[in-house]
């Protein structure tokens, strides 16, 4: 049924609580989420004891990015819910919204705990081991995954990634083969498929990875990862005016991405082009030195996530180099923890009036 | 008239002669046919090739252990030392061994190749209460005895040579003063003036006061380089009777981002002087262009060695030269975090280079691998290089927060088959096969037998020491270089380049490189199956560029080769211990039967 039939059927009958718990699902899953919030509030008014209403309204409210009111409805579900693993899950995806990764993970474990088969708690923990360069756990969560539904297509797509960083080439190859098979049109199995074959880097699979390459970018053309994987691997077969093409896009997607500048230069320098390459190289320079200068504070930060005077310090950094953007997110952190922070406060209110440096993320 | 019959013996003997004629016509057409293919091959005939190598560290005494004290997790200070290496400090032409570590080191003497002894007290190898860390040897004042420096945490000791039976601590006055926490030096002549000058890296500000793990899933584990400031390279110039100035800045040095772990020389860009690579642990690596005149430039993001192939930092370890592909262009091979390339530059000319370690099939099955030391080497002596790399994780407890992974982790051997690299860790010996938590990684023959033997530091356990054995007999020829009155004694920066039947081979004469290590300075040279070489032609750091008569070459022997003398046959000692018979049959050697390399073009 078209949602907007069920969602009239749904005003018909205003005391069906099935319905409108079917309508908030049927509208989350069709990524309308203000829908959704607002068959719950119906229902919550009638009953505002009904725990299931509590976390769907949380997940219409975090899809909605409403993290303080997502955290809040999650928070009465959690006593009338007790033992639910989906109580934790959007716990933790909450979490991990507002930049608390570590609390976020031990939510995510806290889901697998009570049900070993929650998919979407497997998955995320995955994506944590692979932040983390743990690919031991990485695997055994998407293979756990894969077991119960075999033809989970981002499972297909990230155990490739995994076993391709294992060394295990075929056994990527052939899942990425299978993910492009069960997803044709998903860019993201076409990109696994290419990386691992261009890790293979024999003459053949180089071949049908530049043809993969060229398919993530007509499923979707702004993947600047993927013009400059390509242009890598024309870099790599000598093939540097093509490369320049593909990387030059990738910067026109994403100025403030670091990884073409190099390949860029490289590639005018061999064209004959020095003062081209000259010129990034500068441009280059001023991203690249903000990425060291900020480096040994955003890993000492991911090591003490609660530390407030070092996330201030970096968020005073991110200023310095323009880009307010990354400032503010430090020290609307910091405001989660404690709320009356001064400092933080006072550079709120200066970053929010500031532009960023750039609207493309980073 | 009657025909009289032809006699029996005279018939025999022409159908015996037809027959001769027949044999030696279809040999020629088939030596001739031989000949066209391997013209059209460009080699001579096939012969098996491999590589087998020995733990002998054990029977030959090396009895060294590096941490006795058992205590986990370990700070970054902790995890990163271990540091060995060949040097012959009493020039008796055999290799001695240098251990050092967090608590001190110990000096080996060779005795002929078949076991080790520590030095006697005589010697005076002593050194202060300290955390040592890495080696490095070069000939500093010119005597003929190589000097010897330890490099630690804040603390830099070198020990003056005096005619091999004595080393005398002279740093307190020698001018190599620094309260950094050193980490690999490299010996050269940065600017050929004939004295050896120092380049010493070093990694990170950390004392008592810096933070040291942080929590993960519930598991402490060590901080990494990003939570400390780095510290940068100090440069010494050498002013002669081991004096010494630091001139770092004056020099070009300073503009490294620091932490530095692996530095490596060699003139990348054959000018005639060297250059220097430094390895950055997750910081952009440099590549120091020397002007000539001993004032450095780097160029490392410009040449496109500053970052991996993708143009992501690496946490770069250990780095080494070597022309791996014989086009007479030294290229350059760094050694990187987990998941991070073993990153091989080839050096396309003109001061660029391309990351090919996919292309050579180097890093694919090492992804998940800490690479440290590395070196290459002609392990099989088919006249290509192959490589050689100890691993070894950097967090000790790794295992609990990733089950796939270790601290202690395989060493590595790539032999080179056409081209590609091809992983033979399995296949040459229970040496390569052991776990371990591998840091320095050094090369030389330490029994002079003519292939390159390996000694590899395990900072849990003790030194390892891979004896290469002599498999199928490839030939060999070796160079012990001398330099003349305008260069340095042990002619470091000197060039030699040997053309053979299979293409041209170029070696320089260093003792850096690696991780924490000093090499054997001698030149070895695999022939595959030829017992004779074309040429040989030496750059000598004067500039200086002289051939020796090929033909008065004997291969499988060592030659010294003094700048303006031809070179002089060494004899070769004969073996005091039997070489272990390899228990495989060529078939079963990756690339055995493998022709010889193509000729260079």
């Amino acid at each position: 049924m078209p949602l907007e039939q069920l969602a009239q059927q749904a005003a018909d009958h205003p005391a069906d609580r099935e319905m409108l718990v079917l309508l908030a699902e049927r509208s989350l899953a069709q990524r309308e989420p203000a829908r959704a919030e607002e068959a719950m509030r119906l229902l919550l008014e009638k009953d505002p004891g009904d725990a299931r209403a509590w976390l769907l309204r949380s997940r219409a409210e975090l899809d909605q990015n409403h993290l303080p009111q997502a955290y809040a409805s999650v928070q009465v579900a959690k006593p009338l819910a007790a033992g639910n693993p989906e109580v934790p899950y959007v716990l933790g995806q909450i979490l991990e919204r507002q930049g608390d990764e570590q609390e976020a993970e031990a939510r995510y474990r806290e889901t697998v705990a009570l049900d070993p088969t929650h998919t979407g708690a497997r998955l995320e923990l995955a994506r944590f081991a692979l932040a983390h360069r743990h690919y031991g756990p990485a695997r055994e969560h998407l293979e756990a995954i894969l077991k119960r539904i075999p033809t989970h297509v981002i499972a297909l797509e990230l155990l490739s990634n995994t076993l391709r960083f294992q060394g295990e080439l075929p056994a990527a190859e052939k899942l990425a083969r299978r993910a492009t098979v069960l997803a044709p049109r998903s860019s993201r199995a076409w990109n696994a498929l290419a990386l691992v074959l261009q890790a293979r880097a024999l003459p053949a699979p180089l071949v049908e990875a530049e043809a993969a390459f060229r398919k993530v970018l007509e499923l979707d053309s702004e993947s600047a990862d993927a013009h400059t994987q390509l242009g890598r691997l024309l870099f790599n077969r000598g093939d540097y005016r093509a490369a320049i093409r593909e990387l030059e896009s990738a910067l026109r997607i994403h100025g403030l991405n670091r990884l073409p500048y190099p390949l860029l230069m490289q590639c005018y320098r061999r064209v004959g082009e020095p003062a081209k390459a000259a010129a990034l190289q500068r441009e280059y320079e001023k991203i690249n030195d903000m990425d060291l200068a900020t480096a040994p504070l955003e890993y000492s930060i991911y090591a003490m996530p609660d530390n407030v005077v070092l996330r201030l310090r970096l968020a005073r950094l991110y200023a310095t180099y323009g880009r307010p953007d990354l400032a503010r997110d430090q020290v609307e952190r910091v405001l989660r923890i404690n709320p009356r922070q001064g400092d933080a406060l006072r550079m709120k209110t200066e970053y929010d009036r500031t532009p960023s440096a750039s609207k493309k993320p980073e | 008239m009657t025909r009289r019959p032809i006699p029996l013996r005279r018939v025999i003997a022409i159908i015996l002669g037809l027959l001769a004629l027949a044999v030696t016509a279809d040999l020629g057409r088939g030596l001739l046919r031989n000949a066209t293919k391997e013209a059209a091959e460009g080699a001579l005939p096939k012969m098996p090739m491999g590589a087998w190598f020995s733990e002998v560290a054990g029977e030959t005494g090396l009895d060294y252990r590096w941490r006795t004290k058992p205590k986990h997790p370990l700070n970054i200070l902790e995890l990163s030392s271990a540091g060995a290496g060949f040097l012959d400090y009493d020039q008796d032409g055999w290799l001695d061994v240098i251990v050092v570590g967090p608590e001190g080191g110990a000096l080996y003497h060779n005795e002929r190749g078949k076991r080790f002894v520590r030095a006697p007290a005589s010697v005076g190898f002593r050194l202060p209460t300290g955390v040592y860390h890495g080696c490095a040897s070069a000939d500093l004042d010119n005597d003929g005895f190589p000097e010897l420096l330890v490099t630690g945490y804040r603390r830099q000791v070198l020990f003056r040579n005096h005619g091999g039976t004595r080393l005398e601590n002279i740093s307190p006055a020698c001018g190599i003063a620094s309260d950094t926490w050193g980490t690999s030096a490299s010996f050269f002549d940065a600017d050929r003036d004939g004295k050896v000058d120092l380049l010493l890296g070093s990694y990170v500000k950390f004392d008592r006061n810096s933070p040291e793990f942080m929590e993960r899933n519930g598991v402490k584990i060590t901080l990494g380089p990003d939570a400390y400031e780095g510290e940068k390279l100090r440069f010494f110039r050498n002013l002669g009777d081991c004096r010494f100035r630091e001139e770092t800045q004056a020099a070009g040095f300073h503009s490294t981002r620091g932490k530095n772990f692996g530095t490596a020389t060699c003139d990348f860009d054959n000018d005639g002087d060297d250059d220097v690579y430094v390895a950055n642990d997750e910081m952009p690596g440099n590549l120091y262009v020397n002007d000539g005149k001993g004032r450095f430039v780097d160029r490392g993001t410009e040449s496109g060695t500053a970052l991996s192939g993708s143009g992501r930092r690496q946490g770069g370890m250990g780095t080494t030269w070597g022309d791996y592909n014989n086009d007479g262009r030294f290229d350059l091979l760094v050694t990187t975090f987990t998941q991070e390339p073993k990153s091989l530059y080839r050096n396309d000319g003109q001061g660029l280079f391309t990351e090919v370690s996919n292309e050579t099939q180097l890093t694919q099955g090492i992804l998940p691998w800490v690479g440290f030391g590395v070196v290459f080497l002609d392990a099989d002596r088919d006249g290509q290089l192959d490589v050689a790399m100890a691993n070894g994780h950097v967090e000790d407890l790794i295992h609990q927060v990733d089950s796939s992974n270790d601290y202690a982790q395989p060493m590595k051997l790539f032999l080179r088959r056409g081209n590609r690299f091809v992983d033979a860790t399995n296949d040459t010996g229970p040496g390569f096969k052991r776990s371990i938590v591998g840091r320095a990684l050094a090369v030389g023959d330490m029994d002079n037998d003519g292939d390159a033997d390996l000694l590899a530091a395990d900072l849990e356990g003790s030194p390892v020491l891979l004896r290469s054995e002599p498999v199928f007999g490839a030939r060999w020829i070796g160079f012990r270089l001398v330099g003349g009155a305008q260069g340095n004694h042990q002619a470091l920066g000197a060039r030699v380049t040997l053309r053979f039947r299979a293409g041209t081979q170029t070696r320089e004469v260093r003792t850096d490189g690696s991780y924490l290590s000093t090499h054997d300075p001698r030149l070895l040279f695999g022939l595959h199956s030829y017992d004779y070489v074309d040429a040989v032609e030496v750059r000598w750091p004067s500039g200086k560029v002289e051939r020796a008569d090929a033909k008065a070459l004997q291969t499988d022997f060592y030659y010294r080769w003094e700048e303006g003398k031809p070179p002089r046959k060494i004899p070769a000692p004969a073996l005091e211990y039997t070489p272990i018979a390899p228990p495989i049959a060529p078939g079963t050697v990756p690339g055995a039967g493998a022709s010889p390399p193509a000729p260079a073009r």
